[in-house]
């Protein structure tokens, strides 16, 4: 089984702890890097070549959808994990906003291949 | 040493998670509870008995700010950190009169935090250092209020006022009484009732507070110590 490798990006140091601490627990997933800056997370990005990027910003939420566009754009294909710090919103660019109702949404959504249907909002 | 019991209350589910996750690697700490609002909070407060609540303030049912009085309420001995994104005055002075110990900002990182928390175990006050400087700006400048007279019932007769400017003067009891040709049992009368309606526990507090206050004319604040 591949393991699945995660970049998180963060400007909220206790957050990003928090999720590498429960990531950890989970066999199939490895942090390969963690970020507070954008700009040095996309250059990191070239060199450790992560699956999933988990993004989460205390900013406002139209800065938030920019960040993710161009995290997009550098690594197409990838898939990019939106977590929102004001409440439980997680987004799958460019396919899916849901609620948080438990850290197994998070697991289910850097696992899975394609959105499950009952994830969708 | 036993470890810290702490009851974990935020609605944000992965920033709780996360937290209990981290602090689940400490030998010294231990989370007995997590509550997604403040009414969950009061219920898990009453079966876990944590020692420290690490609140949120921005909450759906029941906000942080409320959920402190009723806590403290039901468990008074139970020791109130707030843990908030929220940097506004309003809710730190809130927090701290509804009997919150601490305020910190969730852009603190986890050793920061476990710091705090061990400050908690220790008796003291955790707060973040821009908070805390919010609190002393706040009580270095009087409030609006302050320059007026205070309660009725509260101020002073003119006796009084007559008394207390002797006293800022820095003239003794016996002086006083001199001056004002009254006994010294009388001035010693004066000087208690002027302490109770000015809430202050001695004659030189009386008098930094008369001056402060413009109560008496300024003469030179000089309370003897008697």
């Amino acid at each position: 089984m591949n393991t699945i490798r995660v970049f998180v990006i963060s400007d909220n140091l206790m957050f990003s702890r928090g999720l590498k601490s429960l990531l950890t627990c989970q066999a199939e997933v490895e942090i390969v890097g963690e970020e507070t800056n954008i700009d040095q997370a996309i250059q990191q990005m070239e060199v450790l070549g992560p699956d999933v990027i988990i993004i989460s910003d205390s900013g406002r939420m139209s800065d938030f959808a920019l960040e993710e566009m161009r995290l997009l754009k550098s690594k197409p294909g990838i898939k990019v994990i939106g977590l929102s710090l004001e409440n439980n919103d997680l987004f799958i660019y460019h396919s899916t906003r849901m609620k948080v109702t438990g850290e197994k949404d998070l697991f289910t959504a850097i696992k899975s291949n394609h959105v499950p249907v009952e994830l969708a909002a | 040493m036993e470890p810290l019991r702490i009851l974990l209350v935020d609605d944000h589910i992965l920033f709780r998670k996360g937290i209990a996750s981290l602090i689940s690697s400490r030998p010294d700490m231990q989370v007995v509870g997590e509550a997604g609002d403040g009414i969950e909070a009061v219920t898990m407060a009453q079966e876990t008995r944590p020692d420290v609540v690490l609140l949120d303030v921005n909450m759906p049912r029941r906000d942080g700010l409320e959920t402190v009085k009723f806590l403290k309420q039901e468990i008074p001995s139970v020791e109130i950190v707030m843990l908030t994104i929220s940097d506004d005055d309003q809710h730190l002075f809130e927090a701290i009169k509804n009997g919150a110990k601490g305020y910190l900002l969730k852009n603190l990182e986890p050793p920061q935090l476990y710091e705090m928390l061990d400050k908690v175990r220790q008796g003291e006050a955790p707060i973040s250092g821009i908070m805390a400087a919010k609190i002393l700006r706040e009580f270095g400048q009087p409030a609006p209020n302050e320059t007026k007279p205070s309660e009725p019932g509260n101020e002073l007769t003119p006796r009084e006022v007559q008394v207390l400017e002797q006293v800022v003067k820095g003239a003794s009891n016996k002086d006083i009484a001199d001056t004002l040709h009254i006994a010294e049992n009388t001035v010693k009368i004066h000087l208690r009732n002027i302490l109770e309606k000015l809430h202050v526990q001695n004659r030189i507090q009386a008098a930094v507070h008369a001056v402060r206050k413009g109560l008496v004319e300024d003469g030179e604040a000089t309370a003897s110590e008697e």
